[in-house]
């Protein structure tokens, strides 16, 4: 038996199926949003009251962290060494010079606020210091983390292992969604790729068993500050947001958290050296979506296309 | 005491015919002529028959064929195909086109769908 769940959370729409082994078996599905709201009191920037709000103002002293905030921390370190220092959790203050100063929502609901970009690098995820012993972060003074995608990505997998005891499960946390494995009846998932130019459309349609798929674009949370176009995904090297000639990119990983962080570093690396990036590691298929409305698939992307 | 048997030994027969026998071979041999020929005939006239007949028929089939302009695809490509631009891979573009003219398996519906978080 087949059971749904949607709602909102993290500033997006989360949604999860399960394949429930027995009658009884779904009933885990309905704390999917206590989960969410509990991950969310621990790792929004946008909540004063949150354990990442309280870790960001107390930056320069020690602070010991919750095992989630711990966990998150340490898939942002891991993906910003896999992504060479593109992905990062330390581009907040970069994000909200370009004006992501508030969540989306309340964003849309305020007037534009025109004024000026700054040029600031963001802080290497080096300077901050960490003890595994007891779980403890110290940040440097004035720096304040935002996990953005890499929270979302995590808590879909989070939710995807606390339910596959039940029957096979897919979570999707805003377009990041971690799979625990084939159908019951073997068959894979059915997964459609938006149309980033037309998004009430799907532009493919993938087939994946136990793996995890992301998409990371500038078509939606994008808006005007002064005469330019601002979106939400910082290059740390610049502390703008990124210069790109692509609008969106689709990968299937392992993990939802690898295949989040592999599309956000080819967004900002561009076509040509987003493509390069994709092919030299294995695990990765990638789907590339140019501004000019070009598709580029990655070598290796077809046996997940529904054909 | 040895036996000798011989298998599918046919009868030996005088060599020389009998003039009834004769006769008969000939009257044979005119019916036949006979058939085949009123066969050839009828054939022509129906035009369904004879090495030269087919060969015009081949060659009308032919011209019947270029002179009509291609056919258009009689399986729409789907929205996302022609909207979605050309794919750069060339096996996938090769794919894509071909995919246009053969009937479609039926694709289920996503369960989900990744975009940019919304």
């Amino acid at each position: 038996m087949m059971r749904q769940i949607t709602f909102r959370a993290m500033g997006c729409q989360v949604s999860a199926a399960l394949e429930s082994l027995t009658e009884d078996g779904g009933e885990e599905l309905d704390r999917l949003p206590e989960w969410f709201e509990h991950w969310e009191r621990r790792l929004s920037r946008f909540r004063e009251e949150s354990e990442l709000s309280a870790l960001n103002r107390s930056s320069g002293k020690w602070v010991q962290v919750s095992q989630p905030l711990w966990e998150v921390f340490q898939a942002a370190r891991e993906a910003y060494t896999k992504s060479e220092g593109l992905v990062t959790p330390t581009g907040l203050q970069a994000l909200e010079n370009a004006g992501y100063d508030r969540s989306w929502e309340m964003r849309e609901q305020a007037s534009t606020r025109p004024g000026e970009a700054l040029d600031i690098p963001a802080t290497s995820l080096d300077e901050v210091e960490w003890d595994a012993g007891p779980q403890r972060i110290r940040l440097p003074q004035g720096t304040r983390l935002d996990f953005g995608g890499i929270a979302k990505g995590w808590a879909a997998q989070q939710a995807m292992l606390r339910l596959q005891t039940s029957g096979p499960v897919l979570v999707n946390a805003g377009g990041d969604i971690a799979i625990s494995g084939l159908q019951r009846n073997g068959q894979p998932w059915p997964v459609g790729v938006v149309d980033p130019f037309r998004p009430d459309f799907d532009l493919e349609l993938l087939r994946l068993g136990r793996s995890g798929v992301a998409t990371s674009g500038t078509d939606y949370r994008r808006w005007r500050r002064g005469d330019a176009w601002q979106h939400h995904i910082i290059d740390p090297r610049s502390g703008r947001p990124a210069e790109t000639d692509l609008v969106s990119v689709t990968v299937v990983a392992q993990t939802v958290i690898e295949a989040e962080m592999a599309a956000k570093t080819v967004l900002i690396l561009g076509s040509r050296a987003g493509i390069d990036w994709l092919e030299q590691r294995s695990g990765l298929a990638g789907l590339l979506i140019r501004a000019d409305g070009r598709r580029i698939d990655s070598a290796c992307l077809g046996p997940s296309l529904w054909r | 005491m040895k036996t000798e048997t011989v298998v599918g030994r046919k009868p030996t027969h005088s060599k020389r015919p009998s003039p009834t026998k004769g006769t008969r071979i000939l009257i044979t041999s005119l019916s036949v002529a006979a058939t085949l020929g009123a066969w050839q005939l009828l054939a022509r006239q129906e035009g369904i028959a004879g090495g030269g007949e087919q060969t015009v028929q081949a060659a009308r089939q032919e011209s019947t064929v270029s002179s009509v302009p291609p056919l258009p695809t009689l399986v729409p490509p789907l929205p996302e195909q022609v909207l979605s631009g050309p794919a750069e891979n060339t096996q996938s573009q090769t794919r894509l086109l071909l995919g246009g003219a053969k009937p479609q398996p039926a694709r289920p519906a996503p369960v989900a769908r990744t975009g940019s978080s919304r």
